[in-house]
């Protein structure tokens, strides 16, 4: 079976090590606990854990597994594969070399390096896949999952075949490759053209052409990512102008997100009012209620906050107009949702100027406050609630950018409270409590609305069932019906 | 008469220098056309996050950055003499390799799409020429106009949905195999063919007007002989000479044809390296384009001198001929 | 003659926009996106609602307006650096001769590419891109016609009269030279359409919402097998104007100059 992928991401260096595991998930390797389509940890490699106080967590590990070259999966190399996730630095890594602890063959003892105890949570990202010591994870990754590494060829594709001695369900697919399309309509031209047998990520135009095709269905997963509007509450002059908290608010009273998802996202997206998939806050995500579409509110706010509309179209205070620059990444976000939020707050007097950016040019900007919107679309990897809420408004973060969209003293307590909850219950409720204080207090946030990951597939393939964590997408359960 | 043509090629030669190092100092200008610092740049596509001000300082400091632009280039220029043209910032491997891994791609689509479109354009142009003014030639004409009118990013989708989508004829995009090289080749090549066949009927024209093959004409040397032997030779000399040196056009159009069929070639590693900011292979690539250019040119010079005694060896370069 | 006439609406369309669009190129209608032709909409609408004709109408504007602007300035840089180069001679001469090689050196789309996308995606990089790659063809065909009528002793008998270097260039030398020129930059526009276009194909030329035609083609691509009309249309904007001016182009070096070839270096 083929697949047709996204763009081919491994050549990178940071990625180089990742083979197989990140950003594209070939099912080669897999972490200690899983992420279920209900975005929680799941036992998996790891069948127990325990809170041991002390910011430490001990892991009793599966026994009986090895590895694809037939060495034992065990203590050391869990810490190994974990310690090799440190090695490939990355900003969102809360161990060290030292976080892991060899108690005997099968237990490990887990202690990230600032108060955390999401840690299980956060085990399930493809980057804390266990491989083999020893193994060289560039060229030819060596793990315990459902596939085995074949082949992989820059810019073409990787493939890999069964792993016939899986300790699990054994995929039922004897061989998969996944070619990497960088461009979104050539893949879904790809699918319609018969070169492969499904596609990852089908641009929204394509969706209803593919799905008049007989042979091809359109199979959608639940929202695993938000199209989010990042605010700079705290932007370098000139952008200091979302620091009214009255503007922000104005702001996303003029936004309809009901006729964005229906009609813009033609209907291929949820109206949500949380920053992230809302099922991961589970039943607290009623708590953020988000703000409702009223542009007449958004002009009397406006109006009283002595933003005036004199004779032209937009709104002016002593002499300087309302104009806000908004930043994307090209490619990141449908290019159609920032003219569609450009067209309304041109309704209310706003003008937005749109920067559509390349890679660095975005992250130059981003990282040194040079804009008062940002369009992106972040996705929810993990089952740890606060995940985003630590990672761009915490003022622990390590993200440069989040000290231009500081949210305010009390949503940092409730993030930190989130993040050292014994219970899950306690920590949803508080990263809830503190995304309410975001979206509906402060508007430190606007979310616009909550994507589906969109496959489009051949009707011969069979058993997929769609991830909202497209890193997370497993395919040992597909076959292909004859 | 082998001392002219060595001292000619000497001079030919010796011009290039200040030539080339016109063209080494624009690729490297690149890097500071832009906007951005390049240190801050290159740790961020490198560890993927904003790097801290002590880090870019000690980059800096290792790039050479703090130097003057002259000073960097020169250090720039005399190792990329050496064949070091640094490390993508991107990827982190050396430029000269990226370059290898390119090079065939591209130079698969543009041979082929040269060939075809020489193969096209001249019984295209001569024929048009031949039967001047005739239904043939009239339709001939407005074939290339139409080849030369239509956008190469139209004209590939118009044929990735006949022969991919609705034939399954050929493969959408991709990089495998001589059936992924046809509809790229015929994107290419088609456009390149209208304007090669439009300048074949003009050159042809030309010649059929000139005395000698009027006089043939009247001897009553047959019609076909007339062509063959002295309208056709003529014209076709500087036909293909032409479309030697018109193949760096095709170059720049493989930048939007490989990128639409995802061809990993030099045109799409510089659309890409652009995307990413990715200096030293933007750099690496402007330069190593310009110098194949240079030497084709010179070769193409040189084969003209060789094979046309007529040519007059003197300083080419200041005619208006141009090279591209 | 068909080459005038297109030429003609293309630029009358362009100059005229406001006045001929049925509806302004911005407004967003998300409840009428992708209809055929209607009264309302005589070429439909887009993805977002917006009307069709009236983007293509306005569209010509970022299009044509960006091929012309960049025409004034190559012409103008080619024309001056030509005429100091081929009137001067000398060691000017050889530098500026040399600038040109080196531009020369390059696939022009390849290298106005490289620059526009270095300075970072909008039409005045596009701009930037193309005159900086462009103007060197026209400097070195005016640098051979100013060389030409020095050696005729035209300059010389000029200047034996008392005539100054900038009275000389003035009125005999640019008088000469510019109407070539013009023809040269008429048989190029078709070029540069299709150049400027394929930028904004690769999102280096007018950013959105801005209707330029490269750009919506670009824009149009994942309505291909849906409403292939959005990529369509945008495409025969561009395959007209290049048409006009490669008719136009033909036509005016025949009636013009039928003997003087100027031919551009192969780009």
């Amino acid at each position: 079976m083929t697949v047709g992928a996204l763009e081919d991401e491994f050549g990178l260096e940071l990625n180089r090590p990742r083979l197989g595991m990140y950003p594209l998930n070939a099912g080669i390797c897999e972490p200690l606990t899983r992420l279920t389509d209900g975005l929680h940890a799941e036992p998996w490699l790891a069948t127990r854990s325990e809170y041991r106080g002390d910011n430490t967590y001990r892991l009793t590990l599966r026994r009986g597994v090895s590895f694809h070259d037939g060495s034992e999966f065990n203590a050391k190399a869990a810490k190994y594969a974990l310690g090799h996730s440190v090695r490939v630095k990355t900003q969102y890594s809360f161990l060290s070399e030292e976080s892991v602890r060899v108690i005997d063959d099968s237990t490990v003892e887990i202690r990230p390096t600032l108060p955390n105890l999401r840690v299980i949570d956060q085990l399930v990202h493809p980057l804390y896949g266990m491989i083999a010591p020893g193994s060289n994870p560039v060229t030819r990754p060596v793990c315990t999952g459902p596939f085995r590494f074949v082949e992989y060829v820059p810019q073409s594709h990787i493939t890999v075949a069964r792993n016939d001695s899986y300790w699990g369900n054994k995929a039922r697919l004897q061989r998969l490759t996944f070619r990497f399309f960088q461009d979104d309509n050539t893949r879904a031209l790809a699918l319609r053209s018969g070169e492969v047998d499904a596609i990852f990520d089908v641009s929204r135009g394509m969706i209803a052409s593919l799905r008049s095709v007989p042979g091809i269905s359109i199979v959608m997963s639940p929202p695993g990512a938000v199209i989010l509007m990042y605010i700079a509450t705290r932007g370098v002059p000139p952008y200091t102008k979302m620091s009214d908290p009255a503007v922000r608010r104005a702001v996303a009273l003029a936004i309809d997100r009901k006729v964005l998802a229906e009609n813009v996202l033609e209907g291929h997206a949820a109206v949500v009012s949380t920053v992230n998939p809302p099922r991961v806050l589970g039943k607290y995500a009623a708590r953020v209620r988000g703000i409702p579409y009223d542009p007449e509110e958004a002009r009397r706010i406006l109006d009283g906050a002595g933003w005036k509309l004199g004779n032209g179209r937009v709104r002016a205070k002593s002499g300087k107009p309302l104009e806000l620059v908004m930043i994307t990444q090209s490619g990141n976000v449908d290019r159609f949702v920032g003219e569609y939020v450009q067209a309304q707050l041109a309704a209310v007097g706003i003008r937005v100027k749109l920067d559509q950016l390349d890679p660095g040019a975005f992250s130059s900007r981003i990282n040194s406050g040079a804009f008062d919107l940002d369009l992106e679309v972040p996705n929810q990897n993990d089952a740890n609630p606060a995940f985003l809420l630590a990672l761009r408004w915490y003022s622990k973060s390590t993200v440069k950018s989040a000290r231009f969209m500081f949210a305010g003293q009390q949503f940092d307590s409730l993030v930190t409270a989130s993040l050292t909850s014994e219970s899950r219950d306690d920590a949803q409720r508080n990263a809830a409590e503190a995304m309410h204080l975001l979206v509906d207090e402060e508007v430190a946030a606007i979310p616009l609305a909550g994507i589906y990951r969109i496959y489009a597939m051949s009707d011969k393939v069979r058993g997929f069932n769609p991830h909202p964590s497209r890193n997370n997408q497993w395919w040992n359960t597909v076959w292909l019906a004859r | 008469m082998p001392n002219r043509i060595a001292s000619f090629v000497s001079r030919r030669a010796l011009h290039l220098i200040p030539v080339w190092l016109g063209v080494s100092l624009l690729a490297f200008s690149m890097a500071n056309l832009a906007p951005g610092d390049p240190a801050e740049i290159m740790l961020l596509r490198q560890m993927g996050q904003a790097p801290d001000a002590e880090s870019v300082a000690r980059i800096r400091g290792d790039l050479g950055l703090d130097r003057p632009f002259a000073v960097r280039y020169i250090r720039w220029l005399v190792k990329a003499v050496r064949g070091d043209l640094g490390l993508s910032y991107r990827t982190g491997t050396p430029v000269l390799r990226v370059l290898a891994d390119r090079l065939p791609a591209t130079l698969q689509l543009a041979v082929a799409a040269w060939l075809l479109s020489l193969v096209m354009a001249i019984p295209l142009g001569v024929i048009a020429a031949v039967s001047r003014d005739s239904t043939g030639d009239n339709f001939a004409r407005v074939i290339a106009l139409l080849g030369t009118s239509i956008p190469s990013f139209v004209l590939a989708y118009v044929l990735i949905l006949a022969f991919a989508v609705t034939f399954r004829l050929l493969p959408v995009a991709g990089y495998d195999g001589w059936r992924y090289l046809v509809l790229p080749v015929l994107t290419l090549g088609i456009g390149e063919a209208a304007a090669l066949a439009r300048l074949t009927r003009a050159n042809m024209l030309e010649v059929l007007e000139q005395d000698y093959v009027r006089t043939a004409t009247a001897k009553g040397v047959p019609r076909h002989m007339v062509l063959v032997r002295h309208a056709l030779r003529n014209a076709l000399n500087p036909i293909v000479t032409l479309a030697g040196v018109r193949i760096g056009r095709l170059l720049g159009g493989a930048a939007i044809v490989e990128t639409i069929f995802a061809r990993p070639g030099i045109g799409k590693a510089i659309v890409d390296s652009i995307h990413d900011r990715d200096y030293p292979v933007i750099q690496g690539f402007v330069l190593f384009t310009g110098t194949v250019f240079l030497i084709a040119n010179l070769l193409v010079d040189l084969s003209y001198a060789w094979l046309d005694p007529r040519v007059r060896l003197a300083d080419t370069t200041k005619e208006a001929r141009g090279s591209a | 003659m068909l080459g005038l006439v297109l030429v003609a609406g293309v630029a009358v369309t362009a100059l005229a926009a406001p006045l001929i669009a049925t509806h302004d190129p911005g407004v967003i209608d998300a409840m009428r996106r992708l209809e055929g032709p209607s009264r309302d909409h005589l070429l439909g609408t887009d993805n977002l609602g917006r009307d069709m004709l009236s983007r293509l109408i306005h569209g010509s504007r970022y299009s044509l307006g960006t091929v012309a602007l960049s025409t004034l300035l190559i012409m103008g840089i080619g024309v001056l650096v030509g005429t100091v180069a081929g009137y001067y001679g000398g060691l000017i001469d050889d530098i500026l001769m040399r600038v040109v090689d080196a531009l020369l050196a390059f696939p022009s789309l390849l290298l106005a590419l490289a620059i526009a996308g270095t300075l970072g995606p909008g039409l005045t990089s596009v701009i930037a891109g193309v005159v900086t790659v462009w103007w060197a063809g026209y400097a070195r065909v005016v640098r051979g016609m100013v060389l030409a009528m020095r050696e005729t002793g035209f300059v010389a008998s000029a200047r034996s009269l008392g005539g100054t270097d900038g009275h000389i260039i003035l009125h005999h030398i640019l008088p000469n030279v510019v109407p070539s020129v013009v023809i040269l930059a008429t048989i190029e526009m078709g070029e540069l359409i299709l150049a400027v276009a394929g930028l904004g194909f690769l999102g280096l030329g007018a950013q959105s919402p801005a209707p330029e035609w490269g750009t919506m083609v670009s824009d149009a691509r994942s309505f291909l097998l849906s409403a292939p009309q959005l990529m369509i249309y945008p495409g025969i904007a561009i395959s007209l104007s290049v048409i006009g001016f490669n008719l136009l182009g033909d036509g005016l070096r025949d009636v013009l100059d039928p003997r003087a070839r100027v031919e551009m270096p192969g780009r």
